[in-house]
């Protein structure tokens, strides 16, 4: 995948070679650079991100608001929209549409962008996110967990054990009678 | 201790760049400066100035000697100071008497020797460094036009557009949309 990484502060030839050296030597393929432009031909993420920017910084460059940055955090908060307290999930929803209607760029590209910048898939965060509010209701709500599956949008019970299993460990029963268990017995401490 | 006069220098790269070169021939750089550099060494020999006149051409810079050449030059490091390496351009700011005062000469001695030998005015150039100016924020997308306008002093965003239509032969809308860098915006020592 090719990056284009915005810088500011350059403002002639000599700036451009510094950059061109600079960002070879940190182990990117530069295909181009000009004024305010870097572009490379291999794989970024937010690590290598942080050490172009710190070369940057050295150098008195400054990394101009990183689009990649910004459309992966428009993309988390999205989806911490959805789950968020009054859970905005609807059986209907497709987080594909969503993100790419709200973000105006075709799923493949926010999902790929996604994996290269965080390590982990888009789906595989969907997931995790999924889970952590299923733990919550399970913990803090009286819901049955048929109920808790259809308002997180597993569809089914059956799906949710699995998933849930296949991440914690544990079965969501299991789960849940351990968290009952904890909080009695914190209750118990602070009773003393 | 000896001064050299630098053509060309217009950023902190160039004078980083200046200075490693003036260490690698074994000089020793006391101050570098933006079109300035005192050295240690009293005098240079033959061999010395036709290596480093060598070395400097090859990185885009030169050394000058004429007076008046040298004058241009620091005309030309002032403005550019001014403009891309302050904070901000006062409304008010006035460029006849802070390059007169700056440089101990009249500003009509100073206009008639820039515009003499370069070919513009110098009233021409400094608009011309605003405008590349306004180019590199514009392409920054971080700042707004009115804001754009309100840093380089410019009485409103009209006054900014009409001289950048001018200039570029584009609104700066249309520029901004055109996301060309690559097109678009030139080293500064290469403003002419």
């Amino acid at each position: 995948m090719a990056f284009e990484i915005l810088i500011k502060g350059m403002v002639c030839e000599r700036c451009v070679s510094v950059i061109k050296e600079g960002i070879t030597n940190l182990g990117y393929d530069v295909a181009k650079v000009s004024l305010g432009k870097v572009s490379i031909n291999s794989d970024l993420d937010k690590d290598g991100l942080k050490q172009i920017a710190y070369f940057l910084s050295e150098n008195g460059f400054e990394l101009a608001s990183n689009r990649y940055l910004r459309t992966v955090s428009q993309v988390k908060e999205l989806i911490n929209e959805v789950f968020s307290e009054n859970l905005k999930y609807d059986s209907k929803l497709k987080f594909s549409t969503l993100l790419s209607d709200r973000l105006h760029m075709n799923y493949d590209s926010i999902s790929e962008l996604f994996t290269k910048m965080e390590g982990i898939t888009l789906e595989q965060y969907i997931i995790t996110k999924r889970l952590e509010k299923v733990k919550e209701l399970l913990v803090y709500t009286e819901f049955t967990l048929t109920e808790i599956a259809y308002i997180t949008g597993f569809g089914s019970l059956n799906h949710l054990s699995r998933q849930f299993k296949e991440l914690t460990g544990f079965s969501p029963s299991h789960f849940k009678s351990i968290r009952t268990e904890k909080k009695k017995v914190a209750g118990q401490a602070a009773n003393l | 201790m000896a001064t050299l006069y630098i053509k060309n220098m217009v950023c902190n790269r160039c004078v980083m760049v200046v200075r490693q070169e003036l260490e690698r021939q074994g000089l020793h750089p006391r101050k570098v400066s933006l079109g300035e550099v005192t050295i240690e060494e009293n005098e240079l020999s033959d061999d010395q100035q036709n290596k480093l006149d060598a070395a400097l051409i090859n990185l885009g810079f030169e050394r000058i000697d004429d007076r008046k050449a040298r004058l241009i030059e620091s005309v030309k490091n002032k403005v550019i100071q001014m403009i891309h390496h302050a904070d901000k351009v006062d409304l008010r700011f006035n460029w006849s008497s802070v390059l007169s005062e700056e440089l101990h000469y009249e500003y009509n001695y100073l206009s008639n020797l820039f515009s003499g030998v370069e070919g513009i005015t110098l009233e021409q150039y400094i608009i011309r460094q605003k405008i590349e100016k306004v180019k590199e924020l514009l392409f920054y997308d971080e700042l707004n036009l009115s804001e754009i306008a309100d840093r380089l002093g410019y009485s409103s965003v009209a006054h900014l557009s009409t001289q950048f239509k001018k200039v570029t032969g584009f609104t700066p809308s249309e520029m901004k949309k055109s996301r060309d860098i690559d097109q678009n915006r030139k080293p500064l020592d290469s403003i002419s």
